[in-house]
Formats: structure tokens, C-alpha cells, sequence
């Protein structure tokens, strides 16, 4: 999670290679500025108080060459955040001090395209694929040839170092930098490789790509195999009015589909019911340097379904959802009083989408409801939400919003005794002519954690110089 | 390398990353703000100014002299005041008054009559009507190859052209056709000009069909399929502010009060979770910070209490093992490794059937098998 020597000579290299390009057709740059403030109880009753304030800078030069076609463009993505708030004791903890003074680049890299169908890029990016997303300090060579018909192929051959951010998997040669505490198993490597290759065809308004994977690490007493999978994904609009998405995985050290998806959502007219549904197989799994894949852990499976339907005379969408999750247990063995039955747990919501004017202002409204819960008290426990958010153009670009939120849940298992909570928002955001300001405020009242302030203050802004 | 070392290291690695974005800062201000004639994006700001391009014959340029010279689309070429000045000030009509052009002031000032007078107004800056200019536009190379501006600036057309208007001329012409002739994006093109109304549609807006009906739920597997095509649209720092929580926008994917909400979430929705989040890097910086940790000097409130009685009796329906094996993850969100070998001297931990896998699992990486037994290589003759 921190700047790493090799990271910051390939940007200061892009930088200088920035600082050259003076005739390129477009730069842009963009900057994210928040301030967060909170009052939060900590478990023994002192008061936790936060004060984090984070800038992020991106810079982007189109047409490095200066020859208007997109053959080389350059970016680079700063990040820097500080908790001022943060306790002394804290600062030099290894579980905590990404709260202190951190900074982190998140992308520096250049893309090359030779060639219309070449793509080259290299440095620190982030890459998607079927097998899901993957920051890196690599290079990565994609060709995308057209097969006709509308159809175009791809191949991406790819090689680096794994960067973690936030969403990156777990792995167990990172943890050290992740922060984790110093007693996890498999401190740092000394060198770790990944490497994938993937390939994919694509229409108009479908595609396919399949994706390998290997990522290899080594430590003074030999080389390890972190992780290997294979993994496809499709998406389609099957016809104009349903759209198809799906994705699996297979582990080869798990030897078995560590995570598959189905999702598909129907609408045959703008005045008639929108249909969604969607599956998921999910077996966790971490770093083949884990312990935790040694426990035998079942996989777990969950669906979901919601219907919504517009109201025309009422300028408003209702829905309802409902979900299910059954986590396997050991049947089997549970016939030897051994194991545990499988779990399930269950969910039902509601919510609506109203616009409306008054006074000649545009009001948007918002509500859902929702009951979850788990049968015989297995897994979850219970929980009620109602949330309703209003926002309104007050004069012109400038917004206001508020929300509201009451809670009751009744955790599984006796961990809590049942509690409630209320909650309320207010925010705003004005639209200027330099960028997007946004403030807001949120202050709770909860039995589980008593009382606590939270309040943002967030300043977006875009410049072409 | 010693501690006080690794400390500094850490120390110097951080204070230098911090230093390079002071120095990207503050080339982004100077670029954005300097004084080298660059105009800040002006987000939305209605026209006060009432014009008739009809009852203005003169050449376009007359009024837009930049636009022959400009090869951005960050350009403001509409004219400034004064260029209205150097006609209307010795030409009728006679604009004497400013409600004459601009809605609703006051024309209780005094009256502007005199080129002299004219000049010496300074007025707040013209600001047109224009959202964000993604594209890359150079007016120069469309005047150099002698279109006449009319032809994307139809008459009567207010604002800016469509993108249907540039692809009628690109798909005809010898003119470059791909994203990048004019978006400012990564991506390999994928799209023909020629394409364009087949692949968007004649519709009001580019948003794809695809765009609809549970949307944010099937998005990301769309993404890994074909990202590019996303960002043939999109750019990263999109993707950014829902699923980088340092700079993600508020509540743009929590509800408020999440903090309280997060237990339940956490035990139902694991997967979703890590989605963004990496498990024990942030579920225990929070955790640390919250003092409900497993830590000897943390105090959880005893009406808070992470594991139900019985939890380590094996005897106990919903006992540690099971909920292990029911979802490890929800375990690694606050324990590290160790914990589990702390207690599991001489317990066998592993289920019924693990010497099926277990020297599949063993010739990839010995290390977790190291925590507990001594000699890792034999343990392959013990496995099927």
C-alpha cells in the first residue's frame, strides 16, 4: 500500500517524459480534494476523532506525440491522505498506520499503440479480465485484430508485480505491506512475478474472453506457486430487451470453481414490469501461503430477484427484491454428529423512485425497505432498514439533499443483544464554474455504538490546460 | 535490517511519494491557474447575453477570430465584449443600453455610447454553456482543410454540434475514424465512425441499451469482459470514486450510518465486501482504531460480544470450526494466521477428506504446512 522505490523512478521518468511534451494536443488534470471528519465512540467509551484529508491528482496527456491520433498517451494518478486525528500510539502500527501520512500512486504508466490493432502498455495500471481486476507494475502487450462481421478479436499477453490497493485480493506474500500485524506467516518475498494471457471475441453488443493466470513468488527457501486459475466471462444482449452476464473461475490448486455468476435482466417495454435475476458460487479461497485454505471451507451459494414496475401518472418505479444464500455444510457427516447443516439466509425489500416539481423546483425521492434474516437462527441474525433520501435543485446548480435511516437488527447467535438506530444526512452541492463542491453531515444515535458525527467536505475539479 | 531501519525506510518512502505529489500539485495549479492565459472548465453557466446569429451576417470570424487558431476544445472562442464593442459602438443600432444584450440587468447605468466608452468596460467574462469537453478538437485543422463552419454549426442549431454531425462527415471522408480522432481515451478502436448509429443508436443521449435494468449490478462483469469498450466513455477516476474509499464520493455506494449497519452486511454479503475492500488490511485498520479487537488491551463493551458462548467447544452446534468452514473469510477479517496455531497444538484442524487435496496443495506451497509440522516433505507420503 505504500510507494515503492522501483514505482516512483518509473513515474519521475513519466514525468520527465510529461515535461517533453509540450505540443501534445490535450492534457488534462484532475483533482479530487475530501476532507472527512468523525466523533466516533471507540468500544471502551473515549472518543475516536478523525480528522483525514485526502488529494488525488491525475494527470493525463493525450497524444504525447503531438499527432492527434491516440498513438501515446501518458498517465499518472497521485494520492495522498493523513488522518490528523490519529492517536500517537497508532502511527507506527503496522495494523493501522495506513491512516498516516500515506502516499500512493495509482496509476503511472504510458500506452503505446504502434499499430491500430497493437495496444502496449507499461508501468503501473490496472488490467480487467475475466478473473477479475489486478493492479500492476508490469507491461502488457495486447493485439485486438478485426475478424469482420462486426467482430473483433483480442489477445493480451500481460507480466508484472501485483500492487494492492484496495481492491486487490488477498495474498499472502503482500501482507507485510498491507500492514498486517508482523506475526503473519509468510512475510516478504523476495521477488514475486504474475504473469496471464487472455483472449476474447466481440460483437457489436456481446462478448467472450477467457483468462489464465499464474503468479509465482520466492523467498530464501525456495519458489512458491501463489496462484493459478482460469477463468471466462460473457456479457450479451440477447435481444433488445435481455441482457446477460456471467462469469466463473476454476482454481487449479482448489481444484474446483472458486466463483461463478449468472446475472440477467428483462424489460419487454418502458410502461411494462423490469425483471432481474441473478445466481452466484462463491469457495473462498486466499494465497496458496495461507492457512486459511486448510480449514476446508464450503462454498456458498446465493440468488436474488427483483421486479420493478413504472407508474407513469405518478412519475415513479417501484420494486421488490428478494434474495436467498445457502452456505453448504457437512450433511454427511452430520448423520455421525459431526459437521454442521447447511445454513440459509434470506432477505425481502422494497423501494420506489419518484420524481415530482414543487414551486418549480425538481425533486427526486427515494426510499427501500428491507427485512433480512436467517432460518433457525443459523447465520446473519435479523435486521429491519428503512432509508429515505430527498434532493432538490434549490436554485440553480446548487443541490441539497437529505436522508434518513432507522435501523433494528438482532444478530445471530447471541453476539449482540438487539438494538436500533437512527440516523440523519444533510448535504450539498454546488456546481460552479471551477468544480464540484460538496458538503455533508451525518449524526447518528445507535444502542449498538451510542452517538456519532460524521461530516465531508469534497472538492472536484477538472482543468485542460 | 533492523527495525529503527525499516521505520526510517517506511518513513522515507512515504515523505518521498508525499513530495512527488506536492510537485504534481502544484504543476496541476500552475497549469490550471497560472498566468499563461489558460482558462479554468466552466461547468454549466447559462448564457445572460440575448443574440441573434440570424440578424448578424458578418463572417464568423469577425466574431470568433480564435476559432481559425484553436486546436483545443478547452478554447473559449466566443467573443468577448469588446468584440461586440468594435461594431456596435460605431454601427447601428446603437446598443446604449445593457438590457439591449444582456436579460435582466439594470439600465439605470450610465449609457455606453462611444467607442473610447466601450473599451474601458470590463465586464465579468463570457462564459458559454458547455459541459466538460472530453473530446479533442482542433477548429484549426477543420479550417485549414476549408470546411465552411456551417457545416457542424448549422444555422439555427443551438450550441454545440452532435456527435451525429462529426461522424456524417468522418464516415464519407478520408478523415480518421476511430475514438481516439476524438475522445480522450486509451482504447484500441473498436468502433468505426461508419458504425456509429448501428452501434449507438439514433437516440437522444449515447447511453448504451445495454445501460439499463439493474445496471450497477451486472456492470462489473461487463467490465471484465470487455473494459475497453467502458472506457471508450468512461476513464478511470469514474471507477475511482465508487471503489477507491479514500476518494470515493459519499454514500455513493454505503448508506449512511454504515459503520452500524456493517456487522450484518459483513456475515451476509462477505463477497461483496471484499469486492473493494481487502479483508484484513481494512477490516482491522478500523477494527484497531475502534478498539474492538481481539487485542489484549482492547475493552469491548461485554454487550458486544464477537463469538457466542460455547464458540471453541467443538460440542457446540455453531462452534468456531463450523462457522471456520461456513465462511473462513468472515475469520481473516480480524485474525491473523497465527491465532489458529496458537490453539491448534495437537488438534487436527483439517476436514474429513483433506488427504484427497492435500498433496496438490503441498507441492504448490509448503509454508502454511510449516506452521504446524516440522518436516513439511513428509507429510506427502500421508497424503492420497
Amino acid at each position: 500500500m505504500r510507494i515503492r522505490g522501483d514505482i516512483t523512478a518509473i513515474t519521475l521518468i513519466l514525468l520527465g517524459l510529461v515535461s517533453q511534451t509540450a505540443t501534445a494536443q490535450s492534457i488534462k488534470v484532475q483533482s479530487t480534494s475530501l476532507a472527512r471528519m468523525s466523533q466516533m465512540l471507540r468500544s471502551n467509551g473515549t472518543v475516536d476523532a478523525s480528522r483525514v484529508f485526502t488529494q488525488r491528482v491525475r494527470l493525463s496527456v493525450y497524444d504525447a506525440t503531438g499527432s492527434n491520433d491516440g498513438r501515446l498517451n501518458v498517465h499518472l494518478s497521485f494520492r495522498y491522505s493523513n488522518d490528523f486525528g490519529l492517536v500517537d500510539r497508532l502511527k507506527d502500527d503496522g495494523a493501522a498506520d495506513m491512516y498516516w501520512n500515506q502516499a500512493v500512486i495509482d496509476e503511472a504508466y504510458l500506452q503505446w499503440r504502434p499499430l491500430d490493432t497493437v495496444n502496449v502498455r507499461a508501468g503501473r495500471f490496472l488490467r480487467l479480465d475475466a478473473l477479475g481486476p489486478r493492479d500492476i507494475d508490469g507491461i502488457s502487450l495486447q493485439l485486438d485484430p478485426s475478424l469482420g462481421r462486426g467482430v473483433s478479436g483480442r489477445l493480451e499477453v500481460w507480466a508484472g508485480r501485483d500492487v494492492f490497493f484496495e481492491t486487490s485480493p488477498l495474498s499472502g506474500e503482500a501482507w507485510d505491506i498491507q500492514g498486517v500485524p508482523e506475526d503473519s506467516q509468510a512475510g516478504s518475498a523476495d521477488w514475486t512475478l504474475s504473469g496471464g494471457i487472455r483472449a476474447g471475441l466481440h460483437h457489436r453488443s456481446a462478448g467472450v474472453e477467457v483468462a489464465w493466470l499464474r503468479r509465482v513468488y520466492s523467498d530464501a527457501e525456495g519458489d512458491y506457486l501463489g496462484e493459478e486459475r482460469v477463468g471466462a466471462a460473457m456479457h450479451g444482449q440477447i435481444t433488445d430487451d435481455l441482457n446477460i452476464v456471467s462469469r466463473a473461475s476454476y482454481h487449479t490448486i482448489l481444484a474446483d470453481v472458486d466463483r461463478a455468476s449468472l446475472l440477467a435482466a428483462w424489460r419487454s417495454g418502458p410502461v411494462t414490469p423490469t425483471l432481474s435475476l441473478g445466481f452466484e458460487r462463491i469457495v473462498p479461497w486466499f494465497d496458496t501461503g495461507s492457512i486459511f485454505n486448510l480449514f476446508g471451507a464450503q462454498p456458498y451459494e446465493g440468488g436474488w430477484f427483483k421486479v420493478s414496475q413504472p407508474i407513469a401518472a405518478l412519475n415513479s418505479e417501484i420494486d421488490v427484491r428478494t434474495f436467498g444464500r445457502i452456505y453448504e455444510g457437512d450433511q454427511d457427516l452430520v448423520d455421525f454428529g459431526q459437521g454442521s447443516a447447511d445454513a440459509t439466509t434470506w432477505g425481502l425489500g422494497m423501494g420506489h423512485d419518484t420524481r415530482f416539481s414543487l414551486f418549480e423546483h425538481p425533486f427526486t425521492w427515494r426510499s427501500v425497505g428491507t427485512y433480512s434474516d436467517s432460518i433457525d437462527d443459523a447465520y446473519g441474525g435479523a435486521r429491519a432498514l428503512i432509508q429515505t433520501m430527498l434532493s432538490v435543485e434549490a436554485v440553480r446548480d446548487v443541490f441539497i439533499q437529505t436522508r434518513g435511516l432507522w435501523l433494528w437488527a438482532n444478530p445471530s447467535n447471541e453476539r449482540y443483544t438487539a438494538g436500533t438506530g437512527v440516523t440523519g444526512t444533510l448535504g450539498l452541492e454546488w456546481r460552479t464554474e471551477l468544480g464540484r463542491l460538496s458538503a455533508a453531515v451525518e449524526s447518528s444515535q445507535t444502542t449498538f455504538q451510542g452517538g456519532n458525527l460524521q461530516a465531508f467536505l469534497s472538492f472536484d475539479v477538472e482543468v485542460w490546460p | 535490517m533492523s527495525v529503527a531501519q525499516l521505520r526510517l525506510h517506511r518513513r522515507l518512502r512515504r515523505w518521498g511519494g508525499f513530495i512527488l505529489l506536492c510537485g504534481l500539485l502544484g504543476f496541476s495549479l500552475q497549469a490550471a491557474f497560472g498566468d499563461s492565459g489558460v482558462k479554468p472548465i466552466r461547468y454549466t453557466s447559462a448564457p445572460s447575453v440575448k443574440f441573434d446569429h440570424a440578424k448578424h451576417p458578418q463572417p464568423c470570424a469577425s466574431c470568433h477570430g480564435a476559432a481559425t487558431t484553436s486546436t483545443s476544445s478547452a478554447d473559449d472562442l466566443g467573443p468577448s465584449m469588446s468584440d461586440c464593442a468594435a461594431c456596435h459602438a460605431v454601427l447601428k443600432p446603437n446598443l446604449a443600453q445593457c438590457s439591449a444584450c444582456h436579460e435582466g440587468s439594470s439600465d439605470s447605468k450610465k449609457p455606453v455610447t462611444t467607442k473610447a466608452e466601450w473599451e474601458a468596460v470590463r465586464p465579468a467574462p463570457f462564459v458559454a454553456p458547455r459541459t466538460s469537453p472530453d473530446i479533442k478538437f482542433s477548429h484549426r485543422q477543420h479550417s485549414d482543410a476549408s470546411i465552411p463552419c456551417a457545416t457542424c454549426h448549422a444555422e439555427g442549431t443551438p450550441g454545440l454540434p452532435k456527435m451525429q454531425v462529426c461522424v456524417d462527415c468522418h464516415a464519407h471522408t478520408t478523415a480518421p475514424q476511430t475514438c481516439s480522432t476524438c475522445h480522450t481515451t486509451d482504447v484500441t478502436p473498436q468502433i468505426k465512425a461508419a458504425d456509429y448509429p448501428v452501434k449507438m443508436g439514433a437516440r437522444p443521449t449515447s447511453k448504451p441499451d445495454s445501460h439499463q435494468i439493474d445496471w450497477v449490478k451486472r456492470h462489473g462483469v461487463v467490465a471484465l469482459t470487455n473494459g475497453e469498450d467502458c472506457m471508450s466513455c468512461h476513464q478511470e477516476p469514474q471507477c475511482a470514486s465508487c471503489h477507491t474509499a479514500q476518494v470515493g464520493a459519499v454514500y455513493a455506494v454505503h448508506p449512511p450510518n454504515f459503520v452500524t449497519i456493517h456487522a450484518v452486511d459483513a456475515r451476509m454479503e462477505e463477497s461483496n465486501c471484499t469486492t473493494c475492500h481487502s479483508t484484513q488490511n481494512f477490516c482491522t485498520a478500523c477494527h484497531v482504531r475502534a478498539e474492538v479487537t481481539t487485542r489484549p488491551d482492547a475493552r469491548p463493551p461485554s454487550r458486544v460480544a464477537f463469538h457466542p458462548p460455547g464458540f471453541v467447544d467443538p460440542r457446540t452446534p455453531d462452534n468456531h470450526g463450523v462457522m471456520a468452514r461456513r465462511n473462513i473469510v468472515d475469520c481473516a477479517s480480524c485474525h491473523t494466521e497465527n491465532d489458529c496455531v496458537t490453539c491448534h497444538t495437537g488438534i487436527n484442524p483439517h476436514p474429513a477428506d483433506f488427504r484427497v487435496d492435500c498433496k496438490r496443495w503441498l507441492d504448490a506451497n509448503p509454508r502454511p504446512c510449516a506452521k504446524c509440522h516440522e518436516d513439511p516433505a513428509g507429510l506427502r507420503e500421508q497424503c492420497l
